[in-house]
């Protein structure tokens, strides 16, 4: 199973590749919305399971890129969880409504994100104890 | 000094407790070295790194982390999971830093508001200083006996917001 990473930080995509790949993800990377959108295009006719997308990036932001995957039907099946510190009430409802599934709040925790992804039933195999 | 008035559910041990909470999750993974209030500052010709992140709409400021480079490098290390830091990965590292910080200090703030991208400088004893705006909340922090200090500053200057510096 395959996961997008997609943060404009490259810090923050090294710790959720670490993570993800310790869940047993094969993990892609891109550092914005636009860039994402390249990296999807390119999987043809299999995507990801998952992308986890920071909010607030520059190019284009997570909320944008969520809006632009929701436009595609071929990637109706890709599941997308925000990663973001705007956890006022109000972003969460935003990025819910445009089609994201799940959001995750940073600071957070390997269990945390491990949680939220058995709530969504992403079970991928060779996860590493 | 005390707050003339309350307008907004931040208060100065919210800076301490957010940083805490990042820094527990990502730089202290060992539970080694908890975040502690400190008094100390830095030693005269430290080298300093300054993180900052904005915040505008209904509130408008600025949120600051300040740090020595020592703790910018091992926060780095930590968060990388690697001893080998280049400057561009500490700057990018304290740049997450200070958006998760500010990410969580600004969901305190009046609504809506907007956070910028993070800036990252680098130098000797530089002193933070944002134009047209006061400091309102401080938070002076020690990692591994390492200085660290959180600041929030605004340009908001109408009666009823919150003004002068709590510690």
């Amino acid at each position: 199973m395959r996961a997008l990473v997609i943060d404009d930080s490259r810090t923050m995509r090294i710790v959720l590749c670490r993570q993800l790949a310790r869940l047993g993800f094969d993990v892609l990377e891109a550092a914005d919305g636009r860039q994402a959108l390249d990296v999807l295009a390119s999987t043809g006719d299999d995507p990801p399971a998952l992308a986890t997308v920071d909010w607030n990036m520059p190019v284009m932001d997570g909320l944008t890129f969520v809006q632009a995957v929701r436009q595609q039907s071929q990637w109706r099946q890709l599941t997308l969880v925000m990663v973001t510190t705007e956890s006022e009430h109000g972003q969460i409802v935003r990025a819910l409504a445009a089609g994201a599934h799940e959001y995750l709040i940073k600071p957070f925790t390997p269990e945390a994100l491990a949680d939220k992804l058995e709530l969504l039933g992403l079970h991928p195999t060779g996860a590493v104890a | 000094m005390t707050p003339a008035a309350t307008a907004y559910e931040l208060r100065s041990a919210d800076l301490a407790a957010i940083t805490s909470d990042v820094w527990a999750v990502f730089c202290d993974v060992d539970e080694e070295f908890p975040l502690l209030p400190t008094t100390e500052a830095p030693a005269d010709g430290a080298e300093v790194v300054h993180a900052s992140v904005g915040v505008s709409g209904a509130w408008n400021g600025q949120v600051i982390l300040e740090l020595t480079a020592v703790t910018a490098h091992a926060a780095t290390a930590a968060m990388l999971g690697q001893q080998h830091v280049e400057p561009r990965d500490m700057t990018d590292a304290v740049g997450e830093l200070v958006n998760m910080v500010g990410g969580n200090i600004k969901s305190l703030l009046p609504t809506p508001s907007t956070l910028g991208l993070p800036v990252v400088v680098r130098g000797r004893l530089l002193q933070a200083e944002v134009p047209d705006a006061a400091e309102i909340y401080r938070a002076e922090l020690a990692w591994a006996a390492e200085p660290l200090r959180v600041s929030v500053w605004t340009s908001d200057h109408t009666p009823g917001t919150n003004q002068g510096r709590q510690q």
